[in-house]
């Protein structure tokens, strides 16, 4: 049912297809998308209230049946990406260097992440040692066009066409984008295991 | 059943764990996984990489009761108001 249609009344049109069941549910998972974007609470609360307004405002643009969750998302980053614009140019130069680096051209099978690294754990223990605080951190410090990418699929377990629909990009663009993200984060997660004393690295 | 090399199985190790390939290429990469020595330590990474990672998305906040009574009291306020 569209918007215009909805009659204007106090009565609570909780009913099926509607925003209270479709997209009210999605609030945790639109908080958590909107903190890793912003990396504040308080921008994110500021995110996730425009983001439900303007989905709210546009539900008659909704498609029943296909997932709210990363029809939000998609709100969501945009409402990010317009705020950053408004904002200061702080990402510009990281994220030009991102686009740099993002080039579909490139294949994403490259060589395995810690192939040939020489080091102690090879069947990848470090990963238990670490606490979730450390892979947020990490994940945090990715450039942001790797770290939507990450956050969408590996917290948020999207598909590769649903992140292609949010990111507004081709699905090689995502694969690429995916491949790359993981493997910058998986670096950073190993030297944070070497830091904190779990991995010592062998002496050249 | 087509066999396929370790370059190929790696190069679709993560397509495969996403769930992202036709049921016949997951066949085929799982069958080269199950007997390949070479490949096993890339799997045990990335698997440990993703419970990792699945692990930190269980012990995310959820959002907080302030904001969530604000957006409803926003929607209930633009539902009263006429298009
Ligand atoms: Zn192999």
């Amino acid at each position: 049912m569209g918007r215009a249609e909805r009659p204007v009344t106090t009565t609570e049109p909780t009913g099926a297809g509607s925003f209270e069941q479709e997209a009210l549910p999605h609030l945790d998972a639109v908080y958590r998308f909107a903190l890793r974007l912003t990396g504040s609470t308080s921008d994110a609360e500021d995110l996730v209230q425009e983001t439900y307004l303007r989905a709210y405002r546009a539900w008659d643009q909704y498609t029943p049946g296909t997932r709210a969750k990363s029809w939000l998302f998609t709100i969501c980053r945009n409402a990010y990406l317009r705020q950053r614009e408004r904002d200061t140019r702080r990402d510009q130069l990281v994220a030009r260097a991102a686009a740099q680096e993002d080039d579909s051209n490139v294949p994403h099978n490259e060589t395995p992440v810690f192939a040939g690294r020489p080091h102690y754990d090879p069947e990848g223990d470090f990963y238990r040692s670490l606490v979730d605080e450390r892979i947020f951190e990490a994940i945090d410090s990715l450039p942001p066009e790797f770290r939507e990418v990450v956050v969408l699929s590996d917290l948020e377990d999207l598909s590769y066409q649903e992140m292609a629909r949010v990111l507004d990009a081709p699905l090689g663009t995502v694969k690429s984008r995916l491949f790359r993200g993981r493997k910058l984060l998986q670096e950073r997660l190993y030297h944070l295991a070497v830091e904190a004393g779990y991995i010592r690295e062998r002496q050249p | 059943m087509s066999d396929i090399d370790c370059k190929e199985a790696l190069k679709k190790l993560y397509e495969y764990l996403d769930g992202e390939l036709s049921p016949t290429d997951a066949r085929d990469i799982e069958h080269h996984l199950e007997i390949c020595a070479a490949c096993y330590p890339e799997v045990r990474l990335t698997t440990e990489y993703r419970e990792a990672l699945r692990r930190a998305a269980q012990g995310q906040p959820c959002c907080p009761e302030g904001l969530r009574h604000r957006i409803a009291h926003i929607i209930e306020k633009e539902r009263r108001t006429p298009p």
